[in-house]
């Protein structure tokens, strides 16, 4: 192996949107995505790895501070990074080095700008969706990048690809007018689609945040297309995954783009490649849409760490089954390859030593946030989900660890429940298994840095859900 | 107002603007002009470009400009600008004749972009590279970056904006297997053209029998396609955006 003369180039390419199971090369054979495909026979895929939180703006905020939503302000799109912590483009630029970006960024309370060098970010900002406006341009100018670029200093950019997410839009067109099945449109013949995901019939023994949230016909979040689907077929739901599909292909294409333009330049040798989802979709799974939830089709994203060249050490074609990875690590892993001491009480790790194949000790679960008040461990073979109670009144700082303001919980054997269909939280048997879960995280949690929410937007968006909470618990409880 | 079909319809997300007048009033203009001669030597179409929500109605466009050349082929200019990106681009190339518009090499794109990012212009030649007796699509940027941006096979790609000419010459039938060398980048395979039925667009009581088309393939989320009886693509309904016919001149 050639020693390194100088940190590698890194580029961090993110869909938006897409699950871990939506890549062909992992066995998914209702899409083609050779692209990513290509990434993981250059590199190592994270097989379990899970965003810090299912929702752009909160997954992105960690990307950015190595923190996780309840301790950055961003446990919600609306939510606010807290002004002092600093992002991985200011600590980047603060360290010598070149910070980039192009394309969907989404971290709400922090400009693109001030924090990064900016290739591309829309003549309109790029906000959540637009992938049909703005990936190609995106990969144009990543390519004028690599085209142009004339530096021998190491460059990190960002680039950030917003399709499978425009799969939103399509649900959004169901809003406001009725749009007939596809197979007597004769859009798709019905045996074109997927079949019905495995988990369409579900354990209705949901959390109260979760049945606020996405159940019901008056949901919090996204009510009007609850009302514009309520009475689809099962076609329907299929093509809503075949549509999600297509989606994928077309951001796996953008980055085909970006991938043969780069390994036509001179950075293809020094370069490594990173690459993830913010968070998942469901599409159709425990029939629901979307993210918000902390199933696994949700929080279960696609993460390869590759390089194109030979000159830097990556393996080729290696699935790592092994490591839970999360999205807080990824600024840790950039500082890390980069050479710049990571700031202090950052709950990430470096994935160097994974992709180099050397020892380490590593977090045995993967911990999750959603919805401000909802929680996820995912260990080698349990996944427990747990809610805390609103407070009686809100002081808008994140709950936890308060093992007395526990509500309800979901407790999932994967071995046997992969796709999560059996609540198992009233089995005697497992009641030392869901201790030890609700143990584990509520340890986890004590090692956070919780910080209340900013004034402003994010105050007033927990009011309002912790109302509905609020009310729901006072009918729970009689 | 005429109801819209609901391809093409975002009435409903636009709350301070007339989406369906806005879409209505451009299109209604357009079909009232004379109708292309079905044996021009040259066809131009020019559309509105309508996000389907109101990011900003500042709308954008499309326009499609072909000539027939003396051996048969058609030369199109294509420009687009999109207000939300900021893309200024520009497609040049040429296609034959026959039903499926095949894509001739060499072709030119040219973009600029009005956004405030490093990025502002880009260059690039495409051409055909044969390949396992298929063939790649090959860019190479005016400062000489080459790479292979997709392969399309054994079939001959056609451009995106040819499918003003490839649809209404289908009378009514489908396609499979098609490659559409979207924006003259990527290779879209295995795209599909679909018959979608019929709709009757009404405006100024005059009404207008559409004809349908459903369009998709690898990488490539549907987008349907009116056609009226004289063969002009009336409208385009995407995910995003919607395309509404606003010229057409031979």
């Amino acid at each position: 192996m050639t020693e390194m003369p100088r940190p590698p180039n890194i580029l961090f390419i993110s869909t938006d949107q897409q699950s871990w199971n939506a890549v062909s090369a992992y066995g998914n054979r209702h899409l083609n995505t050779p692209h990513i495909d290509r990434l993981h026979q250059n590199g190592v895929s994270f097989m379990r790895s899970y965003c810090s939180d299912p929702v752009c703006a909160a997954a992105r905020a960690s990307w950015m501070t190595g923190l996780y939503p309840s301790e950055n302000g961003v446990p919600f799109n609306g939510g606010l990074v807290h002004e002092d912590i600093p992002d991985l483009g200011q600590i980047l630029k603060r360290n010598g080095y070149r910070a980039l970006h192009a394309g969907k960024w989404h971290v709400d309370g922090r400009s693109v700008r001030s924090s990064f060098h900016n290739l591309y970010q829309g003549k309109i900002d790029i906000g959540a969706s637009g992938g049909e406006f703005h990936d190609r341009v995106t990969a144009r100018a990543v390519i004028d990048f690599l085209d142009r670029d004339l530096g021998n200093d190491p460059f990190y950019l960002k680039i950030g690809i917003v399709n499978p997410h425009d799969i939103c839009e399509y649900q959004h067109n169901h809003q406001f007018k009725t749009v007939p099945g596809p197979v007597e449109q004769g859009i798709v013949p019905a045996a074109e689609l997927p079949p019905l995901p495995e988990n369409f019939a579900y354990d209705e023994r949901e959390t109260v945040v979760q049945q606020v949230f996405r159940r019901g016909d008056d949901p919090l979040i996204h009510a009007r297309i609850v009302h514009g689907i309520r009475d689809w077929t099962e076609d329907q739901w299929r093509f809503l995954n075949w549509n999600h599909h297509r989606f994928v292909e077309d951001a796996d294409q953008n980055i085909g783009l970006i991938l043969n333009a780069l390994a036509a330049s001179r950075h293809r040798d020094n370069t490594l490649i990173i690459f993830s989802g913010d968070h998942g979709e469901a599409a159709g799974n425990h029939q629901t849409f979307q993210k918000f939830a902390l199933y696994e089709e949700s929080i279960h994203v696609p993460t390869i760490v590759a390089s194109l060249g030979d000159l830097l050490e990556v393996p080729s074609g290696v699935f790592d089954r092994e490591h839970f990875v999360s999205g807080v690590d990824l600024l840790p892993t950039v500082l890390d390859y980069f050479g710049v001491e990571a700031p202090e009480n950052l709950q990430g790790n470096s994935l160097r030593p994974l992709v180099e194949g050397r020892e380490v000790d590593w977090p045995d679960y993967a911990f999750v946030e959603s919805n401000f008040w909802a929680r996820a461990l995912v260990t080698e073979r349990y996944k427990y989900v747990m809610e805390y109670r609103p407070t009686e009144v809100e002081d808008f700082m994140p709950q936890g660890p308060d093992p007395d303001s526990i509500g309800r919980e979901q407790l999932f054997d994967l071995d046997v429940d992969p796709w999560e269909t059996r609540n198992l939280v009233d089995e005697p048997s497992l009641a030392n298994v869901l201790a030890d879960c609700r143990a584990r995280l509520l340890h986890h949690e004590s090692r956070l840095g919780r910080r209340p929410l900013r004034a402003g937007e994010p105050r007033e968006i927990v009011t309002e859900w912790g109302d509905a909470l609020r009310e729901r618990w006072a009918q729970i409880d009689g | 107002m005429p109801q819209l079909h609901w391809t093409v319809d975002h009435a409903g997300h636009h709350r301070d603007w007339d989406f369906t007048a806005g879409f209505t009033a451009p299109l209604a203009e357009a079909l009232a002009s004379e109708p292309i001669a079905a044996d021009a030597d040259r066809k131009v179409h020019r559309y509105l470009m309508i996000p389907y929500r109101p990011i900003d109605i500042e709308k954008g466009g499309v326009s499609i400009d072909r000539r027939q050349l003396g051996g048969g082929d058609w030369a199109y200019r294509v420009t687009q600008q999109n207000h939300q990106s900021g893309e200024e681009l520009t497609l040049e190339f040429a296609c034959g004749d026959d039903k499926t518009r095949p894509l001739r090499t060499p072709w030119t794109v040219r973009t600029n972009n009005r956004s405030d990012g490093a990025y502002q212009t880009a260059a690039w030649t495409g051409r055909y590279e044969a390949r396992d007796g298929g063939q790649d699509v090959r860019l190479t940027t005016a400062s000489g970056l080459s790479f292979v941006s997709g392969a399309c096979g054994s079939r001959t790609p056609t451009c995106f904006w040819a499918l003003l000419d490839i649809l209404p010459a289908l009378n009514g039938d489908g396609v499979r297997d098609l490659c559409i060398l979207e924006d003259l980048e990527v290779p879209k395979l295995n795209c599909h053209l679909r018959p979608l039925g019929s709709w009757t667009f009404e405006a100024d009581g005059d009404q207008h029998e559409l004809t349908g088309y459903s369009v998709h393939g690898e990488g490539l989320p549907p987008s349907y396609w009116w056609i009226t009886p004289s063969g002009d693509v009336a409208a385009i309904g995407k995910t995003f955006s919607t395309y509404v016919l606003a010229e057409r001149r031979g």
